[in-house]
């Protein structure tokens, strides 16, 4: 059974990069656009892993962080933030709300992946 | 979640589905107290379906707990799932309980 | 879908956002504060999106033009910027360059051109961050790292012992954080193989304690691994902060470290720095042990202690590393152990505590006068402070000889062999101490002194087996203190110098009459004029006559002087006597009708009370000193000082070079702190005074030079000298 993680960032070409990547090594995708986007499509799916940009509109990454946190079915998935090192004030609210793992922007799609390998199996 | 039956002074529990993260709060709340029991306590994991390291952790503070009681824990009948993360946590040896190895069945 | 495909929505995605940004920035102008700020994020959220993916791509170009305009739109949307026309128009110039070179990269060409022509741009752009935003712009974000080493996956070069030791506790709040042990110890075969591993069961707490969300997992790994330390703390990076992770390498990768610390350059490095740039220590590492340094600054624990502490296994490479430092230390102390101080400030602060004894001397007069014991007592512990303050104060200005002297073993060991002499130096009383102007004075007679030693002294082998001495001579440099004075010999055991032979050199030298009476002393001093040489031939050392005499004016410049013993056939010495310092001496205070006058204490011998008349009165008065004749100098002849004869008169026995004499006073006024003042230029031809000095109620004190004043009375009575 291949693990899912769910993309969200409001740029489609990083999406797919990063599915393609992903699913290359074996991993299920699912795709949002937005944090608003990430929340309707957790209905009924078993989400793994969440990778998010911190900047996106509608709902950031940020507040989508609190939001899977506060919600049962995915208090305890890992979520890796996507940052670039301008938003250091970003990343310490993201800290504050309790994300662990950041992936500074750009990478390079095995990067990605060596962050996703550490925090589940395929 | 969890069966549990009692029989010729044998506790037998037995984890239903997932003893992950998301669900050991819950198992933990109806399977410690059962620890207290002076009866045979056996732990029958061919139900478990996924577990993770929290499920590891349960049944490592529930074999520590009897052991200083003086009593006994036996795991029972791991499942595919259970005995792929004991091996990689080292936990075969460290509960070293008997270990029906898929293939030498 | 492929790559291809996902680049094509990278082209589309970016005109789009280009197109958005375009408008965005058009109206910026016009709309007010609130909206403004909107259409800000949304402008900057374009741009960062695009650089995002194309960094993706890997299209460095658009990525590093990008990365200046999102900083610059960073700090326009954090009001540290406001908008302005001229901002605007740059930013949509910048919109275009953008496009130009997203569209260059869809064309599947690098044009140098395009990238060139956004290098105004970029300049305009730089203008408008401060430097504290300067070196992120520098810098741009490129993929920096290279991919993890998978290739490392099944690297088979480590032997299965030689294993790096992991352990590590996970943080309570892992699993909430949505971190599973088990994914990092899994991920760990990337780098190598987990040979074994020991989940450590001591931190669970009691059941009731117990929180089945919370972790408290701890494993012990074994890891075969060709990995880096820094790789391997890597794949705990989501964890580090909340865990304690300790990474012991293993003893083959130690030696390695140990060989890569001693491979260092010469250049003194902190501890830690030298352990990161091994691979001993990572950067977190150190970053906690300073931490933990910091906590405990009260007990002041040294970095190496908390580093060996929290970082089992890792003492031999420490050890290596403080050894490191040690050694580069050391050769930098001794650079730096002695300090640089301009002279004239040295000199300005001997000055001021000259001044400051002077008054401490006026205060403790004044304490004395008003015979108030408590203040008395105040007032002595003040000038015991201050005598010590004057000995530090002068003793800054002390070095050892040593260095000088040890100078000469190369002299005399060069000179020895080219005269194919054979002479072992011996280096006696090299910690003496002397001023530091002294010392740099008295390096170039000394020199002409040791020359002469070798060339004239010191026979060669065979003529001094014939004489019966060792065929190996020896030269003793010594340099000892003798009351107030520091004295410098250079003796050699060799042929000595021949009073009869000098004469009659001097005598054709026409440096003498042919007649001339003239003692032994007067003689031997005969080589320190100009113009005379004692050898026979002249060798390309010494012997050209122009050594002895600048010998001698050079110590007198430090108002010292050359004394000359020799024996024939036993050898000689020369002496150099200079005064121990130059600023200040304890004095001792003399009276003299209404004048008062100091002579240098180290040169008092006794005081007694002249009772009587003295012998001879009138012409060369002496004394008889318990059988001994005391010459006796009347300081009020001598000086000239008028004024009414007291009852009773003293008798200041004092010394200089061997030869004693009585200071006929009026009254001694004890001990003083003197402050030497140099006398004027005008006085220099005076010969019995050295110079003067402030006494403690104000009044000036004229310093005797005993020796100038023991010289005057020998010239006018050499017999009684004698």
């Amino acid at each position: 059974m291949g693990k899912t993680v769910l993309i969200v960032d409001d740029s489609a070409s990083i999406r797919q990069v990063v599915s393609m990547t992903l699913n290359g090594a074996g991993y299920d995708t699912i795709q949002a656009c937005d944090g608003k986007d990430a929340l309707s499509k957790l209905n009924g799916n078993r989400i793994h892993l969440v990778i998010s940009d911190v900047n996106m509109p509608n709902m950031d990454g940020i507040t989508l962080l609190k939001e899977l946190k506060a919600r049962p079915d995915t208090r305890f998935t890992p979520v890796i933030m996507l940052t670039t090192e301008s938003e250091s004030a970003k990343k310490e609210e993201g800290r504050a709300a309790g994300a662990k793992a950041w992936v500074v922007k750009p990478f390079v799609p095995q990067q990605l992946l060596a962050a996703v390998g550490k925090l589940i199996m395929p | 979640m969890l069966q549990h039956i009692t029989e010729a002074g044998i506790e037998s529990v037995s984890p239903q589905g997932e003893m992950t993260i998301y669900h050991i709060a819950e198992l933990a709340q109806a399977f410690l107290p059962l620890l207290a029991t002076d009866a045979l306590l056996v732990v029958d994991l061919k139900e478990v379906t996924d577990i993770d390291s929290s499920g590891a952790q349960l049944l490592m503070l529930a074999r520590r707990e009897r052991l200083q009681a003086g009593k006994k824990l036996t795991l029972v009948n791991h499942s595919d799932a259970v005995i792929s993360l004991f091996s990689l946590l080292g936990l075969l040896d460290w509960f070293d309980d008997p270990v029906l190895l898929a293939g030498d069945a | 879908m492929n790559m291809d495909a996902a680049l094509q929505t990278f082209f589309s995605e970016s005109r789009e956002l280009l197109e958005q940004m375009e408008s965005l920035l058009l109206q910026l102008e016009t709309l007010d504060e609130a909206s403004r700020q909107e259409s800000l994020h949304g402008i900057f959220r374009a741009a960062h999106t695009i650089k995002g993916s194309a960094g993706m791509f890997g299209l460095d170009d658009v990525v590093n033009f990008t990365h200046a305009v999102e900083s610059v739109l960073d700090r326009l949307r954090n009001r540290q910027l406001s908008v302005s026309d001229a901002l605007v128009s740059l930013l949509l110039q910048c919109r275009d360059h953008i496009a130009q070179l997203v569209d260059s990269a869809e064309a599947g060409n690098h044009d140098s051109t395009i990238v060139k022509a956004g290098q105004p741009l970029l300049a305009a752009l730089q203008s408008y961050l401060v430097a504290g935003a300067a070196a992120e712009t520098q810098a741009p974000a490129l993929p920096v790292s290279e991919p993890p080493p998978f290739e490392r996956l099944d690297s088979d070069d480590v032997a299965s012992s030689e294993c790096w030791h992991i352990s590590i506790r996970f943080g309570h709040n892992c699993f909430r954080d949505g971190m599973d042990p088990l994914s990092f110890i899994t991920y760990l075969k990337h780098l190598g193989d987990v040979i074994s591993i020991i989940p450590l069961a001591e931190f669970l707490p009691t059941v009731s304690e117990f929180d089945s969300e919370s972790c408290y997992l701890a494993f012990g790994i074994q890891l075969a691994s060709s990995a880096s330390k820094q790789e391997i703390e890597d794949v705990f990076e989501f964890v580090r902060e909340d865990s304690i992770l300790h990474i012991i390498p293993p003893r083959s990768r130690l030696q390695e470290f140990v060989d890569l610390i001693e491979a260092m350059p010469q250049v003194d490095q902190l501890l830690g720095q030298m352990l990161v740039t091994s691979g001993a220590l990572t950067e977190n590492e150190l970053q906690r042990a300073l931490q933990l340094q910091q906590q405990r600054s009260s007990s002041h624990q040294p970095l190496g202690e908390i580093i060996s502490s929290t970082n089992a296994g890792i003492q031999p490479v420490l050890q290596a590393a403080l050894d490191k430092q040690g050694k580069v230390r050391d050769t930098l102390v001794k650079e730096q152990k002695s300090l640089r101080v301009d002279a004239e400030k040295l000199d300005k602060l001997i000055n001021l505590v000259g001044e400051l004894v002077t008054a401490g001397a006026g205060t403790s007069l004044l304490a004395d006068n008003l015979g108030d014991s408590a203040l008395n007592e105040s007032v002595s512990v003040l000038n015991s402070l201050l005598e010590a303050v004057r000995d530090a104060a002068l003793e800054l200005r002390m070095i050892p000889i040593g260095a000088t002297f040890s100078r000469f073993q190369r002299v005399v060991r060069d000179i020895a062999h080219e005269l194919d002499k054979e002479i072992e130096l011996v280096i006696n009383g090299a910690e003496t101490e002397l001023d530091k102007s002294v010392i740099e004075k008295i390096g170039d007679p000394l020199t002409h002194l040791v020359r002469n030693a070798i060339d004239h002294g010191i026979e060669s082998p065979a003529v001094r087996a014939a004489a019966g001495k060792a065929e190996k001579g020896t030269i003793i440099l010594n340099a000892y203190h003798d009351s107030g004075n520091i004295v410098i010999e250079v003796s050699d055991d060799g042929k000595g110098l021949d009073p009869e032979l000098i004469r009659a050199k001097a005598i054709e030298k026409q440096l003498v009459d042919e007649n001339a009476v003239l003692s032994r002393e007067e003689i031997l001093n005969l080589i320190l004029e100009p113009g005379f040489s004692t050898a026979e031939k002249v060798s390309n050392l010494s012997g050209r006559g122009v050594g002895m005499d600048v010998v001698k004016r050079n110590i007198a410049e430090l108002r010292g002087r050359v004394e000359i013993i020799s024996q024939v056939g036993q050898g000689s010495t020369m002496r150099i006597i200079l005064p121990l310092t130059l600023a200040i001496i304890d004095g001792f205070v003399i009276g003299v009708a209404d004048e008062q006058f100091v002579v240098p204490l180290d040169a008092v011998l006794e005081c007694l009370e002249l009772k009587q008349q003295p012998d001879n009165p009138f012409d060369a008065p002496y004394f008889n000193l318990r059988g001994q004749v005391l010459p006796l100098i009347y300081l009020r002849h001598c000086l000239g000082v008028e004024g009414r004869y007291p009852a009773r008169q003293n008798v200041v026995v004092v010394q200089s070079g061997g030869v004693s004499a009585g200071l006929v006073v009026d009254c001694l006024l004890g001990e003083f702190q003197t402050v030497i003042k140099p006398l004027g230029k005008l006085f220099s031809k005076v010969g019995c005074i050295s110079g003067s000095t402030i006494l403690g109620n104000g009044s000036v004190a004229l310093i005797l030079d005993i020796h100038g004043l023991i010289n005057t009375m020998t010239e006018s009575e050499p017999q009684l000298l004698q």
